[in-house]
């Protein structure tokens, strides 16, 4: 048994196209680990620099000024979202979605959507990460190397010599496949495990990963196998796997995203934006009382110390900000309800593609797809209500400024932990 | 009939038996409808959909009551992207830009609401535009459609009956190309009927050169297919060396080529940005308050312009000219910002033009989006004249504060009622101000900047010949 499986290992390393291939895919994957190691490293730098820079930013601010009202205005909070462990593998939603944004206690929907500033045309190219290489490029590897199992030594003529010296046929190619399986398991798995090592991630997620490789592969390999049955020779059989993965991998996302987007209508964003605006600009013309009135639903507990003397005051100015927030609540609700219904199609699409799905894992794995994004969103609803109320409390008691007092402002990191 | 045309007719017999390229050629043809008609129903209802907004924004704007001008200055505008006809085959980055600005007065906000954001998931890949489909999609089936053209009559054992039949090889190959190009031919089609649509929309120069391109690019995969198909040993090589190639020039090359820019050129994030930004801003003092000592020089200026001694006895409202100078100021400092991150993107983006050298998808994405004005270079005229707007209307804004209003009420609004209502002025200046409407560059500057990408299409499609050749000289 061992004996065969040599020979097998040497069979397969003495087939040229094979060898390449295997030292071209562990060079990709080697690649994509770096690229999306570099990728989230300079986030992480990016977050780390920002992060000492804004509190200094913050601090300055603060110091200069004399009032509440203006530290509301003038301190630009950062939130941040910190890529996990194993982000670098499957980079997701993480270079289009911003992971850093600095808030102030006016309306928020007004600050929100601020989009970093990629270069588009660099975007469009699209990232080498670990998940498109295993979700895309490792199927065809599979392909190239399972294709001719059987019909290869038929093609050959060898197979009957070969049952024939072998013993039973069947342990001959379950011989070959696990042999040929594991050469592209090690080209993958060798360089990922050597990278899971270095980087620290914990064992469930290493496991969980592998795991994915291991199915990708095997999910392919039988296929391979399959269709090796149907068709009459290796290379028809290559070629109906290929087609295979063009229409899983390329042409089911690519097709169902127009369906999608029919199915779930977008909010269009621009108009959240845009009704904030309105709703912000509109109150100051509106008769003080009315603001303060629709403020105090939301904040009753301020009710006897609403009342607005001066033409202007801070309370009241942050009083219509959290009005203007509240008007487009229902919008911007629908905005991410939207984002999410789509998310759960493509869910299901998932089911016919496994590259979509092998991306979903992985993004979930890694903490870097649509509901990392979303969690992140609420995150900074909850750090600027919480930053709100802080300041409201301030402004509405009258409270003298203080440095001191500054220090009980809410701090992201813990809003970020609950 | 001759030995070329037969010889085509025999392989598209052959192909039409085979079950696969019978299913590949309707799947393609498919996709191809379904990408034209998604792209006309994007085309319709995104152009709708954006002047309808930008409509609604005018209309709000103007709708606005009486009022302090520089509240309107604070209330701002919103601008959208118009897209070009030819959008509709080639969306280039239209989806990772954002097709809205809010222009406000102290500020330059950058596009938001990108439609990537909003579903991410399946566009890993690209989307379904009949550009993307062309370019990444089309050379597949090609390949497997073609891999085993001549290395199946090799496999057969009829290749050398047919060049013993004194068959030249050149005739063999040719027929085989012209066999291939059929199904090719059938997948463009929509491009056709887009084109002819954008052509008679005006667009008749960069339409037809757009089809060319694609076509020449079609060429070059099919040359290259028979070129290796025959010059392979079997066809299991055939495929293989063709499905490594289209792997590395659509897949690997553009992808690595835009790491390798943002490692050499690395870009600072927004909040990086935006706090540089506000620190040059706060060194310029604040144009809401007349006696910021940033402003004394600029007091005494006017002061001397006018031959008075203090800012009352202006004729103008003081208040008004200081805003009008902050927001120049502002506006330098913005500008500079926005200059040196386009500079940056630019630098990038020739970095990976250059890799285009080596990659003809590169160089036929460059050169589509570039003719169809959805570039980088078009997404970076927009946000131009979008400043420019934004500059023009918060000027506006200014000098009628300046202007309409006396120094003695806008100083005093805040505490007198009567002042304050006097400040306030007619809403018929709203609809005076400068409207916004994005035109993008014209057909000959996109044409003239596809020049380069395109000429590289035609080198690859020269050195696809040469193989060609090549492949004839081994057969004979």
């Amino acid at each position: 048994m061992a004996n065969s499986m040599l020979r097998e290992m040497k069979l397969l390393l003495s087939h040229r196209t094979v060898a390449i291939a295997m030292v071209l895919l562990t060079l990709l994957v080697c690649a994509s680990l770096f690229t999306g190691q570099q990728q989230i490293e300079r986030q992480r730098e990016a977050i780390s620099s920002v992060r000492t820079s804004n509190a200094q930013a913050v601090a300055t601010v603060m110091a200069s000024i004399n009032d509440y009202g203006s530290a509301a205005y003038y301190g630009f909070h950062l939130t941040w979202s910190e890529p996990s462990d194993l982000a670098s593998l499957a980079v997701g939603q993480r270079d289009v979605a911003p992971y850093m944004l600095r808030v102030r206690a006016l309306a928020l929907e007004g600050q929100v959507y601020e989009a970093d500033s990629m270069n588009p045309e660099l975007s469009l190219a699209g990232y080498l990460d670990f998940a498109f290489v295993l979700a895309y490029l490792v199927p065809l590897f599979v392909i190239l190397v399972m294709h001719d199992i059987y019909s290869g030594e038929k093609e050959a003529g060898r197979w009957a010599l070969l049952v024939v010296t072998a013993g039973r046929g069947a342990r001959l190619w379950r011989q070959r496949a696990l042999v040929r399986v594991g050469a592209v398991l090690s080209a993958v798995l060798l360089p990922l495990v050597l990278f899971l090592l270095a980087s620290q991630v914990s064992l469930f997620a290493a496991v969980a990963v592998v795991g994915v490789v291991i199915a990708v592969v095997a999910l392919w390999g039988v296929l391979a196998l399959g269709v090796q049955r149907l068709m009459p020779t290796s290379t028809a059989s290559a070629a109906l796997l290929i087609a295979l993965w063009f229409v899983t991998s390329l042409l089911v996302p690519v097709l169902a995203k127009p369906l999608i987007d029919q199915r779930v209508p977008g909010v269009d964003g621009a108009q959240i934006a845009m009704a904030q605006r309105e709703a912000v600009n509109d109150a100051w013309d509106l008769p003080k009382e009315t603001t303060m009135e629709k403020f105090l639903q939301s904040y009753p507990e301020y009710a006897d110390r609403a009342a607005v003397t001066a033409p202007f005051e801070w309370k009241w100015y942050y009083a219509f900000q959290h009005n203007g927030d509240v008007a487009v609540a229902s919008m911007s609700q629908a905005y991410r309800e939207a984002i999410r219904q789509r998310h759960d199609l493509v869910k299901s699409i998932a089911w016919l593609s496994p590259a979509v799905a092998v991306q979903l894992i992985l993004q979930d794995l890694a903490g870097t797809g649509v509901e990392a994004t979303l969690a992140y969103d609420r995150q900074v609803y909850a750090f600027h209500k919480a930053l709100t109320e802080f300041y409201y409390h301030k402004l509405f008691n009258d409270e003298p400024y203080t440095l001191e007092a500054l220090d009980g402002l809410p701090r992201f990191e813990d809003i970020a932990e609950s | 009939m001759t030995a070329t045309q037969l010889i085509a007719r025999a392989e598209l017999v052959h192909l039409r038996h085979s079950r696969l390229a019978v299913v590949l050629a309707v799947l393609l043809a498919l996709v191809m409808l379904v990408a034209s008609l998604n792209a006309l129903w994007f085309a319709q209802s995104e152009t709708a959909l954006r002047s309808a907004n930008q409509q609604a924004a005018e209309a709000a704007f103007e709708e606005q009551p009486d009022r302090h001008p520089h509240r309107m200055v604070h209330y701002g505008h919103y601008v959208y992207r118009s897209l070009p006809p030819l959008a509709a085959i080639d969306p280039g980055v239209d989806a990772f830009t954002g097709t809205s600005i809010f222009l406000e007065g102290h500020r330059q906000n950058t596009a938001t609401f990108s439609e990537v954001r909003e579903s991410a998931d399946l566009t890993r890949f690209g989307t379904l535009s009949p550009a993307f489909c062309l370019q990444i999609l089309l050379p597949l089936v090609v390949i497997l459609f073609g891999y085993a053209t001549v290395s199946g009559e090799r496999r057969s054992g009829t290749l050398l009956q047919l060049l013993a039949q004194s068959v030249p090889a050149k005739t063999l190959l040719l027929g085989k190309l012209r066999a291939l190009l059929l199904p090719v031919a059938i997948a463009y089609l929509p491009l056709a009927a887009a084109l002819v649509y954008a052509g008679i929309q005006g667009e008749a120069l960069t339409a037809v050169t757009m089809a060319l391109a694609y076509v020449l690019y079609a060429v070059f995969w099919c040359v290259v297919t028979v070129s290796v198909s025959a010059i392979a040993s079997s066809d299991k090589q055939a495929l293989m060396s063709l499905l490594s190639l289209w792997l590395l020039i659509a897949i690997l090359l553009p992808r690595l080529a835009s790491e390798a820019a943002l490692v050499v050129y690395p870009s600072p994030t927004q909040a990086e940005t935006a706090m540089a930004t506000e620190e040059a801003l706060l060194a310029l003092g604040d144009s809401h308050n007349a006696s910021d000592p940033n402003f004394a020089r600029f007091r005494q200026e006017i002061l001397d312009q006018y031959g008075v001694a203090t800012v009352e006895e202006l004729p103008v409202n003081f208040r008004g000219l200081v805003a009008m100078e902050g927001e120049a100021r502002q506006a330098e400092v913005l500008n500079e910002f926005a200059e040196e991150r386009m500079t940056r993107e630019a630098v990038q983006s020739a970095l990976t033009r250059g890799v285009a050298v080596l990659s003809p998808v590169l160089a036929l994405r460059q050169g589509s989006s570039n003719l169809a004005g959805t570039g980088l270079e078009d997404h970076h005229r927009f946000l131009r004249e979008a400043e420019a707007h934004r500059f023009a209307f918060v000027q506006a804004l200014n000098t009628l504060h300046a202007h309409e209003l006396t120094y003695a009420d806008d100083t005093n609004r805040s505490g007198d009622r009567d002042a304050e209502r006097r400040t306030r002025i007619s809403a018929e200046h709203w609809a005076e101000l400068p409207k916004f409407a994005f035109t993008a560059s014209s057909e000959m500057e996109r044409f003239s900047r596809a020049m380069l990408p395109l000429a590289i299409l035609v080198v690859w499609l020269g050195v696809a010949v040469m193989l060609f050749q090549h492949a004839v000289r081994r057969l004979v």
